[in-house]
C-alpha cells in the first residue's frame, strides 16, 4: 500500500477530527491538546501509521484514548480541588463559536459515551465497524448507544416522538458491504 | 428548539466549523520530537551504555543490538526520575502497549484498561504498579519488562575495560570461531578492533569455519548485532542478513552491502571494507539453548546461506525485536515490537532447532563441535 502523504492528511483530517474531540469533550482546549498529541503521534509513526488502511481510525483511536487519560486526571484534580475547599468543576463547556447553543446544551446533556458516539458518527462520519474500533466495543454496542444518544438527545431537545421504538441506523446503508 | 433531525443536521456541520484552528504542520513536527525525548529512548549506534538487570530470573541486555533483541534501542542521556500519580503511569504504559506492542489485542488492551482503574485506586506510587504491567507478560509476547528503579549505568569506557575480542584456533584444515559479546558500536573504538580481529582470523588459510554461538552461561552481557554481522561478514556475503517485522507488516532488514559494509534499514552501521568479503566456504553453527538474543539473529543470518549446517540443540527463543521506552517516572518499559524474520521472510517466535541435533556428552569431549568437524569434512573444499 502506497504511503499517504503526511502533510496532505493532516491538513485533510484535521478539522473533523478536531470538531469530534470537542463534542467528546465539552471543551475546546482538552480537545486541542488530544488533537495536537494525536497527530504529534502520527508524525512520530508516520511510516507504520501512514500505510495503514485507515490511518484516520488510529488517529480517532489515539485521541480518544487521550482524552480518556485526561478525563482521568481531570476527575481526580476536581476531588483535589473539592477536599481543598475549592468548586471542583472543571467542565468549562463553554459555547464554540458558530455552534448552536440549543444543540450544544442538548449534547452536554448526554453520557460520555453516548457524546463520543454521536461525535464518532455525526461529526466524524465514520461508519459502524470503525466507530466500535475507536471506541474498543462491539459494533452491536455502538448501534446500542447510539439509539440511546439519540432517544436522549430527542428528550433534551424536547423532542419525545422523534425516536422509534426499534432502532433503523439510518447511516448504516453507506458502510461498504463484503456482499 | 430544533427538533431531533435539525440537531443532528447541525451537529454534521460541525467539522465544517472547527472551533480550534489547525496548528502549521512545523507544530506537528516539533511537538512529535518533544513527545519522543519525553518517552522514548533514543536509538544511537555510538552510544556504550550497559544495562543488565534481571528480572523475574530472566537476564536482559538493553542496548542497541542488545541481548535480548537486535532491535533494542538505548539512552544516551540518564533518565531521570519524577513522582507519577499511579493512573496516569498505567495510562502511559498501556498507552505505549496499545500503539507499539508487536502482539497487543485490542481486547487485552481494552481489558488493561478496567483492571487500571481498580489498581491505580490502590497503589499509592507508580512502582505498586509494576507488578501488574509485568502480569501482562505472556499476553504481549516476552514482555513487556520493567526496570527500575532507573538501573545504575555506565558508560562503557574504550581506554579502561578490556577490549573483548574474537579467538580463532585452526585444527587441520578447519577454523573455529568464538565471538564474545560486544557491546559497543562497530564504529567505535573496541568495536572497529573488534571487526578488524575477526576479519584477520576469518583469512586464514582453512576450508571451511566452525562457528561457535553456545554462549558461555555466565556471559549473558548485552553485544550488538551489527558489530557481530560486520565481523563474520566475510562468512556472509553479500545481501540481506536478518529482519525484524513489526505488526504492521513492514520489515526492516540487516543487509550486507557488496563493499560489507553492514546496514539496518537505510542507516549504515560499519563501513565496508575489502577485509570483510571473503570466499565461499561451508561453514558449521554450533549452538544451544543459550545461542540467544543477538546470537540467535546471527544463527539466522547464517542458516540462510548455502553451505551452512547447524549442530548442536534448539536455541533460546529469545532473539525478539524489543524496544525500550522511558517512562515518566525514570523506569524503562522494554517491550517486543516485532518479530525476527529470516532472509526469506519467515518469522520466528521460538527456539531454532539445529540442522542436526547433538546433545552435549560429559565435559571432556564436544561432540557438537566434532559433528561438525565430520560434517565439514565431507565438504568438497575439505576433501
Amino acid at each position: 500500500m502506497d504511503v499517504v502523504d503526511f502533510a496532505s492528511w493532516y491538513r485533510r483530517e484535521h478539522p473533523r477530527l478536531a470538531s469530534t474531540l470537542v463534542v467528546v469533550a465539552g471543551d475546546v482546549g482538552t480537545a486541542a491538546e488530544a488533537a495536537d498529541e494525536a497527530f504529534a503521534r502520527a508524525y512520530e509513526r508516520w511510516d507504520r501509521v501512514g500505510v495503514m488502511a485507515s490511518p484516520g481510525g488510529w488517529a480517532y483511536r489515539t485521541a480518544l484514548n487521550v482524552l480518556h487519560r485526561r478525563r482521568r486526571r481531570a476527575r481526580l484534580e476536581a476531588v483535589l480541588l473539592r477536599r481543598h475547599g475549592g468548586g471542583g468543576k472543571l467542565d468549562s463547556f463553554a459555547v464554540p463559536a458558530d455552534w448552536s447553543p440549543e444543540v450544544w446544551d442538548a449534547l452536554r446533556s448526554l453520557p460520555i459515551r453516548e457524546r463520543t458516539a454521536v461525535a464518532l458518527r455525526y461529526v466524524a462520519d465514520l461508519p459502524t465497524q470503525a466507530i466500535a474500533e475507536a471506541m474498543g466495543v462491539a459494533p452491536g454496542t455502538v448501534g446500542s448507544t447510539l439509539h440511546a444518544a439519540r432517544r436522549n438527545l430527542a428528550a433534551a431537545l424536547g423532542d419525545e416522538l422523534a425516536v422509534p421504538e426499534i432502532e433503523l441506523t439510518p447511516r448504516c446503508e453507506e458502510e461498504p458491504s463484503d456482499a | 428548539m430544533p427538533d431531533l433531525d435539525t440537531a443532528l443536521a447541525t451537529i454534521t456541520r460541525f467539522a465544517e466549523r472547527p472551533p480550534i484552528a489547525r496548528p502549521p504542520d512545523e507544530d506537528v513536527a516539533r511537538r512529535a520530537r518533544s513527545l519522543r525525548r519525553k518517552r522514548r529512548i533514543r536509538r544511537s549506534s555510538a552510544a556504550a551504555l550497559v544495562v543488565v538487570v534481571g528480572v523475574a530470573g530472566v537476564a536482559v541486555g538493553l542496548r542497541a543490538g542488545g541481548d535480548d533483541g537486535a532491535r533494542s534501542v538505548v539512552s544516551d542521556t540518564p533518565p531521570t526520575t519524577r513522582t507519577v500519580e499511579p493512573g496516569e503511569f498505567l495510562d502511559e504504559v498501556i498507552d505505549i502497549i496499545e500503539a507499539e506492542a508487536y502482539d497487543a489485542d485490542p481486547d487485552w488492551v481494552a481489558g488493561w484498561r478496567e483492571q487500571a482503574v481498580a489498581v491505580a485506586a490502590t497503589a499509592r506510587t507508580a512502582g505498586e504498579t509494576y507488578r501488574f504491567i509485568e502480569g501482562m507478560r505472556g499476553m504481549v509476547g516476552p514482555g513487556p519488562t520493567i526496570v527500575s528503579p532507573p538501573p545504575v549505568q555506565h558508560q562503557a569506557d574504550d581506554r579502561t575495560a578490556p577490549s573483548p575480542a574474537p579467538t580463532s584456533e585452526v585444527v587441520g584444515d578447519v577454523g573455529f570461531l568464538t565471538l564474545p559479546p560486544i557491546p559497543s558500536g562497530a564504529t567505535s573504538e573496541s568495536g572497529t578492533a573488534y571487526i578488524a580481529i575477526a576479519h584477520d582470523l576469518l583469512d586464514a588459510d582453512v576450508c571451511g569455519w566452525i562457528v561457535d554461538l553456545r554462549v558461555p552461561e555466565p556471559v549473558r552481557s548485552a553485544s550488538d548485532l551489527g558489530t557481530m554481522l560486520s565481523a563474520v561478514a566475510p562468512l556472509l556475503g553479500p545481501g540481506t542478513t536478518v529482519g525484524y517485522r513489526d505488526r504492521t507488516g513492514a520489515t526492516t532488514t540487516w543487509d550486507i552491502g557488496e563493499d560489507g559494509a553492514v546496514s539496518f534499514g537505510e542507516e549504515e552501521v560499519a563501513p565496508g571494507s575489502d577485509e570483510a568479503m571473503g570466499p565461499d566456504l561451508p561453514v558449521a553453527v554450533l549452538q544451544r539453548w543459550s545461542t540467544s538474543g543477538t546470537w540467535e539473529a546471527l544463527l539466522m543470518a547464517l542458516r540462510g546461506e548455502p553451505d551452512v549446517r547447524t549442530f548442536g540443540l534448539p536455541s533460546g527463543g529469545r532473539s525478539t525485536g524489543t524496544e525500550t521506552f522511558t517512562l515518566s517516572d525514570g523506569s524503562l518499559l522494554v517491550l517486543r515490537t516485532s518479530l525476527p524474520v529470516d532472509r526469506n521472510g519467515t518469522g520466528y517466535d521460538g527456539p531454532i532447532a539445529p540442522d542436526e541435533q547433538v546433545a552435549p556428552r560429559g565435559t571432556r569431549t564436544d561432540p557438537q563441535r566434532e559433528a561438525a568437524a565430520a560434517w565439514l569434512a565431507t565438504q568438497p573444499s575439505c576433501r
